[in-house]
């Protein structure tokens, strides 16, 4: 009986009025880690179902936006002159592939609470899970646009050197550049749903901002530095400069890898501070 | 020991609510509507609480019904308990882990199989990967879906839908236990047996807290019941005395309930309902009724246009909410013709012998039916109790045991042998 008392005390769970900050409870994440999983897989099943072509969805997008991109920036706005030896072709998917997941994860990790809110009104669980797991299914589309990008790349004559291998480190930059940025938004957008359309018109926006269907050459020296102000602009230089080979600019991701810290601080403190009230106003 | 304790918790929630012209707060839109001469609205938050200094004590093994009307804080209770909302103000304290049901299929995805609906559930509900794979050919024998498990949800058909994220929900160990009126939903066959595993739940020692509307499941499920009126606990003990109270309260008067007011009472510009009253056959207002005697339901309402058919109708169901049966005045003398203005009196009798023992609800309406409209339709607007004073004249004889049904008429029987011998 005592056995069962302590058991029992070990599970004990307070509830009262929480005001101010509030930590993030990482034994809790932890423990419920199988939620990562349990969403990420609901995702990516469910993204494709009664599709006639699946996955192949996730390599024509890329490769249907880089046909659309290099006929109107590389040959009629002529940019395809700054780019030296490398095809245009190649510069722009180099920027279509990481600019897609940041966009793609930072769109569903912002709406990602009222997408899911009929869980959350009625199942306790650590929310941030919900912003969390939408990295997942946009990863899985993002590796197989590489494939397709590694493919493009060798038939131009350009092959993946061991710099590739840096490509998961760009990627987890990006990772929480997006859901820092989501999960400030995802909290904002559960109570005043304005911002949902705010976040596109941001994204968009701030894709004509970023190099990523021009390259940084376009934008005159005299004013590149602002480029480092981009967050992404280090990440989408750095991702072209391991496939393609080119120097990097270290300066313009060191901006970025501490914007991606900032935000995502920032993210987990301000959603862990407002969680306690999704239900009551989602 | 104390498996659930709540201690004066309250909680407050914003309405919003929209006042026009006169009344508007914002000093923007107020010069706003100088400066255009337009009225405008605006949305004024307003407080409600609803729940308000709920205090309670929960031992091991108890399980306890909550019951209340509609809007009586019992579905905020159970979010607050299962960590979905935070109290205002007091504090809980649990000691265990908590599951919480507060809804069939939570995170059911349509697109998903079966199979895949049920990892994504027992993770949402708390389980983990081991924890699934170890019970799930118990949940899929219990659900009964072994054919379906590769199908998307959305080609099950409702009742195998329910039947599978009860099943899930029902394997989960907590040591206590949150229920929101799921029983609601199924078939008789598999209530039964959601049922079964609830008291199974019971008795093994965990604690459960279980709302619900439908009496007879409280009644057979729970030993305890908590009444909530209002955002309070109004009252808190065995559960058959909780439940009496509530079908009164539910009642008002119980017996009788009238409306004094004209202009608030149920109706539309036809007719409206001036008072309903159950009596005996002396014409005595009388709550508790003998079961060999008649039972009159008095229905008196006021026509305030002449010149349609009304016919009023009463609708009776038991405490466990089955509806028992329907009455229609369409026996009395001109009941038929079109009714002139004048107050007018109607009097259904049951007569003796019929009803169960138990609790029965009336609902009452008035019904044109030809083109039909219905000028007012109150549900549970009285209530009285049968009651058998076992002196052994009525259908239950000697025998002193449950019985269960509706109704309990005194029939004929005959019996004749064909073989054998008379002794």
């Amino acid at each position: 009986m005592n056995d069962s008392a302590t058991d029992l005390r070990k599970h004990r769970t307070v509830i009262r009025p929480r005001t101010g900050w509030i930590p993030v409870r990482w034994h809790e994440l932890w423990h419920y880690r199988g939620l990562l999983w349990a969403f990420t897989s609901r995702d990516i099943k469910v993204r494709y179902k009664q599709t006639l072509l699946g996955f192949s969805w996730a390599a024509l997008q890329p490769i249907m936006s880089m046909v659309v991109f290099t006929v109107i920036f590389g040959k009629l706005a002529g940019f395809d002159s700054l780019t030296g030896d490398v095809p245009y072709q190649l510069v722009v998917m180099a920027g279509i592939l990481p600019w897609s997941f940041f966009q793609g994860a930072l769109g569903r990790a912002g709406n990602s609470l009222v997408a899911n809110q009929s869980i959350v009104t009625k199942v306790y669980f650590p929310r941030l899970w919900i912003p969390l797991s939408s990295l997942g299914s946009g990863m899985v589309d993002f590796l197989i646009a590489l494939f397709v990008l590694f493919l493009l790349m060798m038939y131009y004559g350009f092959y993946p050197s061991v710099s590739s291998l840096l490509i998961p480190v760009v990627m987890l930059g990006i990772a929480c550049l997006s859901v820092g940025i989501g999960m400030i938004f995802s909290a904002i957008i559960v109570k005043v749903r304005d911002f949902g359309m705010v976040l596109s018109y941001i994204t968009t926006f701030w894709m004509y901002l970023t190099p990523v269907m021009y390259p940084a050459e376009v934008v005159s020296e005299k004013w590149r530095w602002l480029l480092d102000f981009n967050p992404m602009y280090g990440y989408i230089n750095c991702f072209r400069s391991i496939l393609l080979e080119q120097p990097m600019n270290w300066i313009s991701l060191f901006y970025s890898v501490g914007f991606s810290i900032l935000f995502l601080v920032v993210g987990l403190f301000y959603f862990t501070r407002v969680e306690k009230n999704f239900a009551d106003v989602v | 020991m104390s498996m659930i304790k709540v201690e004066g918790v309250s909680k407050k929630y914003q309405l919003g609510h929209i006042v026009s012209s006169k009344n508007l707060t914002n000093p923007f839109k107020r010069g706003l509507q100088r400066l255009t001469g337009r009225s405008m609205q605006e949305e004024v938050a307003e407080e409600f609480w609803a729940l308000r200094n709920v205090s309670f004590d929960i031992q091991q093994g108890e399980v306890v019904g909550i019951i209340g009307k509609n809007g009586a804080g019992k579905s905020t209770l159970l979010k607050i308990l299962s960590r979905i909302t935070d109290p205002s103000t007091g504090r809980i304290e649990l000691n265990g882990r908590v599951s919480s049901l507060l809804e069939v299929g939570t995170g059911f995805n349509p697109e998903l199989t079966g199979r895949e609906n049920i990892y994504l559930n027992g993770a949402i509900l708390g389980m983990s990967r081991k924890e699934i794979q170890s019970k799930f050919d118990e949940i899929v024998a219990f659900a009964e879906v072994e054919k379906f498990l590769d199908t998307p949800v959305k080609r099950y058909s409702s009742g195998m839908y329910v039947r599978l994220a009860f099943a899930v929900a029902a394997h989960l160990e907590p040591e206590i236990l949150i229920v929101d009126e799921v029983l609601a939903v199924g078939d008789a066959t598999f209530q039964k047996k959601c049922m079964g595993k609830m008291q199974e739940v019971g008795k093994q020692g965990r604690t459960v807290l279980f709302v619900s509307h439908n009496m007879g499941t409280i009644s057979r499920l729970c030993n305890r019941a908590i009444l909530l009126n209002q955002g309070g606990v109004v009252a808190d003990g065995p559960v058959h005395h909780v439940i009496k109270s509530y079908l009164q309260e539910g009642t008002g008067t119980g017996a009788w309930a009238r409306w004094d007011d004209s202009a608030t009472a149920p109706g539309d510009d036809v007719a409206r309902l001036l008072s309903v009253r159950v009596c005996s056959e002396d014409g005595i207002t009388s709550e508790r009724v003998d079961i060999h005697k008649p039972v009159g339901i008095e229905v008196e309402y006021e026509v305030l246009k002449s010149g349609h058919v009304l016919q009023p109708n009463c609708h009776f169901f038991n405490s466990e909410g089955v509806y028992a049966f329907i009455s229609i005045d369409n026996k009395s003398e001109h009941c038929d013709l079109p009714k002139e203005l004048g107050r007018y009196k109607s009097t259904a009798w049951i007569p003796g012998n019929l009803l169960a023992e138990g609790t029965m609800l009336v609902g009452v309406a008035l019904t044109t039916f030809e083109p039909q409209c219905v000028h007012f339709y109150e549900q549970d607007v009285v209530a009285f109790e049968v009651v058998d004073n076992a002196s052994g004249d009525s259908a239950r004889g000697d025998y002193h045991g449950d019985l269960p049904g509706v109704v309990r008429p005194q029939l004929v029987w005959e019996t004749s042998v064909s073989q054998g011998k008379r002794p």
